[in-house]
């Protein structure tokens, strides 16, 4: 009798033993599963507020910094690119509306249409801080600003 | 007997994976913390090249550099050939109080025949670690420079 206790403890050992080892298998994988699961979460938003706000950011100074014409701010949330092709004028509106920063361009004295969406902001700012450099701002979703100041060096500027 | 062998022989094999899963976790745990490091750090050094290259646009400008770094950034330390802007982690400028990074602008000038090389050497570091680092250069004619 105590021989056939003795017999089930040890079974009941050969069992459990290795279900205990293949349920801390278990719980590594997911802990395993889950940091890459959360590294891999950071990086995606890292890299969408990247886009939102530095990216944004980049295109408008390298667009101001291609201009060959004339650039104006219409207001403080607007700016003006006027150019020349072939003779005849055009008008680039770079402009904030919708908690989106737009750029449309159009034959010169039109109001904006078809607009193309640059990138989704909360806020986009601009203001001329000397005679040849503007600044601006670009506050992303996640309320993050980003500054920057573009020197144009140019000496025919409308201001 | 043979099924005590049997099971003892599943333990060792369960053993073992676990052994060589616990190994891979330790090196994949490893590589998701470098992973999540190289991002910020990324973030990081964008955020501090722009910084970087807005102060270097200011220099560039024909108005007074000083003046302008007074003008955006009212908490800069100005002396005579070196400005210090304290930023956070976001790269904002901050007051030096609570300063987790420094942009430093060391500024030289070279008189030559025709005029004055004026050189600006950008740098972005905390006391720690070194961010980015930047040199502009804007040329005076003698007639502009006098």
């Amino acid at each position: 009798m105590q021989h056939s206790t003795a017999e089930k403890e040890h079974a009941i050992l050969r069992f459990l033993i290795p279900f205990l080892l293949v349920c801390l298998f278990a719980v590594c994988t997911i802990i395993v599963t889950v940091s890459g699961l959360k590294v891999y979460l950071k990086i995606q938003k890292d890299t969408d507020l990247a886009y939102q706000s530095r990216t944004g950011a980049s295109y408008v100074a390298n667009r101001l910094r291609r201009t060959e014409g004339a650039i104006s701010l219409k207001d403080n949330h607007t700016l003006l690119l006027t150019e020349d092709e072939n003779g005849t004028a055009y008008e680039t509106y770079i402009y904030f509306s919708d908690n989106t920063l737009w750029e449309s361009t159009v034959l010169s004295g039109s109001e904006p249409i078809n607009s193309e969406k640059i990138v989704e902001a909360s806020d986009f700012s601009i203001q001329w801080i000397a005679s040849d450099l503007l600044s601006f701002s670009i506050t992303g979703a996640d309320g993050r600003q980003d500054t920057r100041n573009v020197y144009l060096g140019k000496g025919d500027l409308n201001r | 007997m043979k099924g005590r062998s049997k099971s003892v022989g599943l333990l060792i094999e369960i053993s073992i994976s676990i052994l060589f899963f616990s190994l891979f976790c330790a090196i994949a745990l490893q590589l998701f913390v470098h992973a999540k490091t190289m991002s910020e750090n990324s973030v990081l050094k964008t955020k501090a090249m722009s910084c970087a290259q807005s102060v270097a646009d200011l220099f560039r400008s024909n108005e007074d550099f000083h003046d302008l770094i007074k003008e955006q950034y009212p908490n800069a330390s100005i002396l005579q050939d070196q400005i210090v802007i304290s930023l956070d982690k976001d790269m904002q400028p901050i007051s030096s109080d609570s300063e987790a990074y420094q942009l430093t602008a060391s500024l030289n000038e070279e008189p030559t025949e025709t005029g004055i090389m004026k050189t600006a050497q950008i740098s972005v570091h905390s006391e720690s670690a070194f961010l980015c680092s930047l040199e502009t250069k804007k040329y005076f004619p003698k007639e502009a420079a006098s």
